[in-house]
């Protein structure tokens, strides 16, 4: 049966709707947990579908415009990890802030359908679709807490800038479709290659246009101005989702378009994302150095992370796409553990990094984590970030662009200061200065009062995102060849 | 493909034959409403009061064209071309006999929903632009009405579409074809869609007991309180060939439209059953109370809807099972 | 003829776009809008697609719209003097779109489209019935769970929580 082949995303939507009906049965709010562990079953349980069939590593086949294969499963893999940690962190977060906690996970759950089917895609009406279905709940996901006006700000933005971008993309589509007069990837390429672009200046319009789309879910610059915004207004557990899967998703599906539709273009849009990634890196790591508030800073960091992803794409081999899915893995297990720790330690506060000053006498734990995540995204050895900057930058210079991969390095040295500083109040003794004005503050605000007992869901969400970390760091052979099978599974012409 | 020329005179036939209809159901619907309540109705214009509605239409025509202070003149002066407009148009595929038809489109029932869907916009405006606080409750409810009846009469022409494999009005009618078995009808094989249809089409031409847009006694008149002269006219005629379009769709769909025992040509077999309709229409209007917006909008919603859902459902069911 | 009819279609859509983004009145600019969808359903009709235009009038015209008025209704309105749809930084922008449509249509005339004159195939509802669920089934019912979706957020957003009914006791 044609159908077995999206058995994973088929068992996430069946438990996001199931979990629509059991928030209906479930009236008391104590039961409300079990949604949460539903969801977290669910996602369980499409791992282990997606693994079994990595395991049986069957030749890609296509179906109902998508192609299922190795790429695929191992980028699934990768969301729904995170999928399945951000629930896990949801649980005792959501507690008193939303009371709406069944449409909380089954708006997750749906989003993370539309990126299964986002990265799977290989036409674009299923690739357009699948991408207004991981973006709508994710709308609605970053203004989920009504009463905060930040809250609304940040689904406002996200929604009003998100939705431009898609139509942006969609025309860019259009134009490639009147052009080509297919919509599916392979057809497109095909139909590219025997076209010229200096005669059809609108082709390289078209590109910019589909791209433009793309720097926006990614958050690249110069596309990147709802991040600061969104990233401080979405309650934290979302904000954790919004820097993480729907990057992976839209990295996976632009690496799909780029090696399969565009692949004759390949000149045109390696300019295109070499300045992209510039300006990314750059813009990124210069204005996280201002940030008082540790969301905007992370944020910002994010953005700078593209930058470096996005070198991969400058260079297109083998080697660089399979380093940008390692990078992808490491960024979004990092980054997902980082905003646990920010989740668990600063609950219902306004997220400065002051905040954190003295978190190593409360918390030895937490503060390790943070330790770990933030050594790990500037990329010290013997950390998992080393290995994806090495990965990374080893492939840059390996394809010809040694003074590319030179910017990079700049910029992870600058992006030192910034993570170093979260480090220096972690562990520093500022506290005395701040303890006063923390003890006033904290009565009037119920749900700072457990800052000194982490919920143990939150404290298993960072257990679990800091002992990924640490088996990455000591064993990344087995993931490095994982993102290799991922890359060398893609049916491209640009490394057959 | 007729050429230009001949296909406006097709147009304009079609308006004269539909002012000759309403008219005819005007005076209809007055002496039908007379006898029920023991009176006699317009008795002194012609045989039996029969110019009256030519009478009230000069009077009409000759009439001041008010336009009120205030209103949105642009909107004003066009709402009640884009109410009496999209209801004329459905005339377009109305196949009266299997020849009699102005157009045989492919899409038929398809272009008669989405046609429809048009002149509640042309409420909307009227009400809106006329600055009056009746006529905008009346457009809005209006509106709510048409939105929540739009959808069971979608479905329950769904049922009927699927039986008949087609939307072509014409080719709906000729799966109905019959001599003496006017059980091939779809009203006996679809009972609870004709239902369903009969009482959408009540509430989609406003007429009690759903008559809440213009509820004379709550709201003087909706949304056409504040229209005077020839575009109250016009107003007033969208509604009688509302009247008219949808009970003849209603007979394509459910009637076997202009099949029936051969005693009589198809023709007049078509405008009896379509007549009929009308008449029950009229019957209705005598005997019922005019519902309330919570009770309209719960039979809408908790019992029309369901039951044609469940209808559509059936109806796959008994096709796949090759019952019909 | 044909062309003749593209144009006057064109030029009503158009105008009415004008007017949708430029009136100073919610209601007119949804009112031009409707019309600029006709526009658009009468230059499907005249490229034989009439199921789409059937679709268009159906779903924006008589659908969204009505929708969006609706919406308009039942909210406040604005007090006081009604504000333009102005920006301090409306120069830049003219500019920004004068140059894009500049480049735009450059581009668009410049191509060398790979036109075909006469339709592919003739596009009766069965044929697109036919394809929508069996071709294309999979993005058919992404739709639908978008369409859910939208309506979760819908209710997420729109309906009272019990926080706020908690404020008001």
């Amino acid at each position: 049966m044609e159908f077995t082949l999206i058995i994973p995303e088929i068992i996430v939507f069946l438990t996001a709707t199931a979990i629509l009906i059991l928030d209906l049965i479930l009236q008391q709010e104590k039961q409300k947990k079990l949604l949460g562990f539903a969801a977290e079953a669910g996602v369980i349980l499409a791992i282990a579908q997606l693994v079994r069939m990595f395991a049986l590593g069957q030749q890609a086949s296509s179906w109902g415009l998508l192609t299922i294969d190795t790429f695929g499963h191992v980028i699934k893999i990768i969301l729904l990890v995170s999928t399945g940690l951000v629930i896990l962190l949801s649980v005792d977060y959501f507690k008193t802030i939303i009371s709406r906690k069944g449409e909380y996970y089954c708006l997750i759950l749906f989003s993370v359908v539309g990126m299964m089917f986002m990265v799977s895609a290989d036409n674009f009406i299923s690739f357009f679709l699948s991408l207004q279905l991981t973006s709508i709940p994710l709308y609605i996901l970053s203004g989920i807490d009504k009463n905060d006006a930040r809250s609304n700000e940040a689904a406002y933005k996200y929604l009003m800038l998100g939705m431009l971008a898609s139509v942006v993309m969609l025309y860019g589509m259009t134009f490639i479709y009147g052009f080509t007069a297919a919509a599916n990837f392979e057809g497109i390429a095909r139909q590219l290659t025997s076209l010229d672009l200096h005669e059809n200046p609108i082709l390289l319009i078209a590109m910019i246009f589909i791209f433009a789309g793309f720097a926006f879910k990614v958050a690249a610059v110069p596309f990147h101005f709802w991040v600061p915004d969104t990233y401080e207004g979405a309650p934290t557990p979302v904000t954790s989702f919004l820097a993480t899967a729907p990057k992976v998703a839209g990295f996976a599906a632009l690496i799909r378009l780029l090696t399969i539709a565009f692949s004759p273009l390949i000149a045109q849009w390696r300019t295109l994302f070499i300045i992209l990634s510039i300006l990314s890196m750059s813009v990124g790591n210069i204005v996280a150095l201002s940030q008082t508030n540790i969301k905007r800073m992370l944020g910002f960091s994010s953005v700078a992370h593209v930058g470096y992803i996005l070198m991969a794409f400058a260079i297109a081999d083998q080697m660089a796409v399979s380093a940008a899915i390692f990078y992808l893995m490491i960024y979004g297990i990092v980054n997902i553990g980082t905003f646990a720790v920010i989740a668990s330690v600063m609950r219902g506060e306004d997220h400065q990094i002051q905040g954190l000053a003295g978190l190593s006498k409360r918390s030895p734990l937490m503060s390790l984590s943070v330790a770990v995540f933030m050594i790990s995204m500037i990329g010290i050895p013997p950390t998992p970030g080393f290995w994806g900057k090495f990965n990374l930058f080893a492939s840059v210079v390996n394809g010809g662009m040694t003074w590319l991969a030179v910017i990079g390095i700049i910029n992870s040295i600058i992006s030192v200061y910034y993570y170093i500083n979260v480090l220096r109040y972690v562990y520093g003794d500022q506290e005395i200065g701040n303890q006063q004005d923390k003890q006033a503050r904290r009565p009037a605000d119920p749900a700072a009062d457990g800052l000194n007992n982490i919920p143990c869901l939150m404290r298993l969400a960072v257990v679990i995102s800091l002992a990924l970390t640490i088996i990455i760091a000591t064993y990344p052979q087995p993931f490095i060849e994982l993102a290799k099978a991922a890359a060398v599974a893609l049916k491209t012409g640009l490394w057959l | 493909m007729l050429s230009l020329g001949s296909q406006f005179l097709v147009a304009l036939g079609m308006l004269i034959g539909i002012l000759i209809i309403l008219l005819a159901s005007m005076w209809l619907e007055r002496k039908a409403l007379a006898h029920f309540q023991f009176r006699l109705g317009p008795m002194r214009t012609g045989y039996h009061g029969l110019l009256q509605p030519i009478a009230d239409a000069m009077k009409m025509v000759v009439k001041e064209m008010s336009v009120p202070e205030g209103v949105d003149v642009i909107l004003y002066k066009t709402a009640p071309f884009i109410v009496f407009i999209p209801a004329f148009m459905v005339m377009a595929v109305i196949p009266f006999t299997a020849t009699i038809k102005a157009a045989d489109l492919n899409m038929g029932i398809f272009y008669v929903m989405a046609v429809l869907s048009i002149s509640t916009i042309g409420y909307m405006m009227a009400g809106w632009s006329s600055h009056n606080k009746y006529s905008l409750l009346g457009c809005m409810r209006s509106i709510g009405q048409f939105v929540s009846y739009e959808l069971p009469m979608g479905l329950s022409v769904l049922a009927v579409v699927m039986m008949a494999g087609t939307l072509n009005l014409n080719s709906i009618a000729q799966a109905q074809s019959c001599n003496w078995n006017i059980f091939r009808w779809y009203i006996f094989k679809q009972p609870l869609a004709f239902i369903i249809f009969f009482i959408a089409l009540n509430a989609e031409i406003c007429r009690v007991p759903f008559d809440l847009p213009e509820a004379e006694s709550e709201l003087v008149a909706g949304f056409h309180v504040e229209y005077s002269g020839m575009r109250f006219a016009l107003l007033l005629m969208a509604e009688y060939v509302g009247l008219f379009t949808l009970t003849s769709i209603c007979t394509t769909l459910f009637l076997g439209g202009w099949y029936g025992p051969p005693v009589l040509p198809g023709l007049v077999w078509f405008f009896l059953k379509t007549f009929s309709l009308i008449f029950i229409l009229f019957w209705t209007r005598a005997t019922l109370p005019r519902v309330r917006a919570d009770q309209l909008m719960s039979l809408g919603w908790k019992v029309l809807m369901p039951a044609a859902l469940i209808n559509v459902v059936i109806t796959g069911l008994l096709i796949m099972l090759k019952v019909y | 003829m044909q062309l003749v009819i593209f144009f006057v279609l064109a030029a009503i859509t158009t105008v009415a776009g004008i007017i949708m983004v430029s009136a100073d009145n919610i209601a007119r600019s949804i009112y031009s809008h409707v019309l600029a969808l006709l526009g658009i359903a009468g230059i499907y009709l005249l490229l034989y697609a009439e199921f789409m235009a059937g679709v268009q009038v159906l779903v924006y015209a008589g659908g969204v719209s009505i929708m969006l008025l609706f919406a308009l209704m039942l909210t406040k309105p604005a007090k006081g003097v009604i504000r333009a749809l102005d920006h301090p930084r409306r120069v830049p922008a003219f500019i920004t779109a004068v140059v894009l449509f500049g480049l735009l249509s450059f581009s668009i005339f410049q191509a060398k489209w790979p036109l075909k004159v006469e339709p592919s195939r003739v596009m009766t509802p069965e044929v697109i019935g036919k394809s929508m669920f069996a071709d294309y089934v999979l993005p058919f019912e992404i739709v639908s769970v978008i369409l859910l979706v939208a309506l979760i957020g819908a209710v997420v957003i729109g309906v009272k929580g019990r926080e706020d009914t908690d404020d008001e006791e």
